[in-house]
């Protein structure tokens, strides 16, 4: 291993000037008014920077480098399909335009003004549940990595996840919503660099040529080809690409980027220029798992794989600034992930269970307790819970949970008159089911009569998510016109 | 190596210099705007206190 005396020093000195900073620009904008006029002027570069930081976190780099290490040249196929998304989604303005238009900060908040406060409960419910699961396993990846990169070894995990779990708490609580911009920034620069120099170092020590031999004698053509490859498939294809859609319009972290921005044209062009990132997001990650495979050959840990590769082949200096981007990155990532579910819990389910919302203050007290019980969940989750399938998959799935009855309910709030209470409650609760039916039915599979097996399939469970959450915002709304009247949208702009 | 291989290490080029690029804009144009953002937080907050 490479992780030297040099590399620590990169990496403790890195991580001091970026909570410094943090801390700093915390004196311009600490309250409240300060955090969302600052928020509202986001220019197009440092809310690419931003947007950036936040979808790339050390969790990121570990499940594209697994499934480059299990799937081969076949799994470029999830970057091509993410980049087509939101690059989609920036150019037409999809979702995002119109929920900027009405100055919404959450989308819970939405179903709130264009449904019904119960509405926005159910929806903020499923956002919090999904959203968590879903960053349930992020420490227990980035304990890998790291633990893998510096020379300590699995033995380590747990240690050095309580370790991360303490600094990312200590950061969020110090540094703030609003820091998020600054080292967002400096975090995008800094990872950039670092990968850049991680993927010469690859093609130094491991060949094209290397690389698809190995993934030849290894996958066969299903390295190549993800139609043949068994983890994917067209069923997975369509899943990814809708999904992307869905999570580049209305997942809360990324969103709330867009949300925050200077204009609803800054907001497009932030999305659209973002999205032709996301190629090179998935690929550059997935190709260091491939030389992983062509390194050490078939057989290691799958998810330990690639950062093991990483902290060979990178020289000592190189390595401590990629361990401090990707530390900087999580702790940006856990921040605003962190302070989005939690807000979400406060904002969205606590206080829609009474009439009126509470007072600031209390919100405030209310969401940083919120913070804190969610970090001691992840450590638990993460030390406990086998993820079935591949991490991504298990990551997609834990979205798809929200945002299948998410896409159905902002979509056709947007852009169908007809859409109507039931019909936002039967979208929301169908497109739970499939995912939920997976984690839980998942582990007893044989247990199961043979029509629920395509349950346990999670690219089935998956598409049928978005399948069902269409159907019922669509047959929900149609056969309740009478007894529940759609609610008509005024049409003012809150810029 | 295969056609499809050659074919995603393209993608893969391509990809990547559109990654590494719009970073390289990003952080040029990016430090002046977040100096931008710092000088015009304070005013703007001023404005919103005497609101």
């Amino acid at each position: 291993m490479n992780f030297g005396l040099l590399d620590w020093v990169v990496t403790a000195s890195y991580l001091a000037v970026s909570v410094t900073l943090g801390i700093w620009v915390k004196k311009y904008v600490e309250d409240l008014a300060g955090y969302m006029v600052a928020g509202r002027r986001v220019k197009l570069s440092l809310g690419i920077a931003t947007f950036v930081a936040t979808e790339l976190g050390t969790v990121t780099f570990v499940y594209f480098g697994e499934l480059g290490y299990v799937a081969g040249f076949s799994g470029f196929i999830i970057g091509i399909l993410a980049m087509v998304a939101y690059s989609t989604v920036g150019r037409s303005g999809f979702i995002i335009e119109g929920l900027r238009r009405r100055g919404v900060m959450t989308i819970p908040e939405f179903y709130e003004y264009r449904y019904s406060r119960k509405v926005r409960l159910v929806g903020g419910g499923l956002l919090f549940l999904g959203g968590v699961l879903n960053m349930g396993i992020f420490l227990k990846f980035d304990g890998i990595f790291l633990s893998e990169v510096m020379g300590f070894g699995p033995d380590a995990l747990a240690l050095v996840m309580v370790v991360m779990l303490l600094v990312v708490i200590a950061y969020t609580i110090l540094g703030g919503m609003v820091s998020i911009v600054i080292t967002d920034y400096m975090q995008f620069v800094v990872l950039a660099a670092g990968m850049l120099v991680a993927t010469v170092a690859t093609f130094l020590h491991v060949g094209p040529e290397q690389m698809s031999s190995a993934v030849n004698a290894t996958l066969g053509e299903a390295g190549v080809d993800p139609i043949a490859n068994p983890r994917f498939g067209w069923t997975f294809v369509v899943w990814i690409l809708i999904s992307s859609l869905a999570a580049g319009s209305l997942w809360q972290p990324g969103t709330s980027k867009a949300l925050s921005s200077e204009s609803p044209a800054v907001a497009k062009r932030m999305f659209f220029w973002t999205g032709l990132t996301f190629a090179g997001r998935a690929m550059i990650p997935m190709l260091w798992g491939v030389a992983a495979l062509a390194y050490f050959g078939p057989g290691q840990p799958t998810a330990s794989a690639m950062p093991k590769l990483m902290g060979t082949i990178v020289p000592s200096g190189f390595l401590g600034l990629l361990v401090a981007g990707l530390l900087a990155a999580s702790m940006s990532t856990y921040s605003a992930y962190l302070l989005a579910w939690s807000s979400v819990l406060t904002r969205d389910v606590i206080a829609c269970l009474r009439r009126t919302d509470f007072p600031e203050q209390t919100t405030v007290a209310m969401t940083r307790i919120a913070a804190g019980i969610i970090g001691v969940f992840l450590l638990v989750f993460g030390l406990w819970y086998a993820i079935p399938d591949t991490a991504f998959q298990y990551l997609y799935l834990t979205g798809t949970m929200y945002m299948s009855g998410a896409l159905g309910c902002v979509a056709a709030g947007l852009y169908w008159r007809k859409a109507n209470n039931v019909g936002a409650y039967a979208a929301l609760i169908l497109g739970a089911i499939a995912p939920a039916g997976f984690l839980l039915l998942e582990k007893s599979r044989d247990a199961l009569p043979a029509w629920l097996h395509s349950i346990t399939d999670v690219n089935v469970a998956g598409l049928l998510s978005f399948f069902l959450s269409a159907l019922g915002i669509v047959v929900g709304s149609l056969a309740t016109q009478r007894l529940s009247p759609p609610r008509v949208m005024a049409q003012e702009s809150r810029q | 190596m295969s056609g499809g291989v050659i074919v995603w290490l393209v993608l893969f080029g391509v990809s990547t210099l559109l990654f590494f690029g719009i970073a390289a804009v990003v952080a040029v144009r990016g430090l002046g705007e977040l100096r931008d953002l710092l000088r015009r937080v304070p005013a703007a907050k001023q404005e919103v206190d005497q609101r």
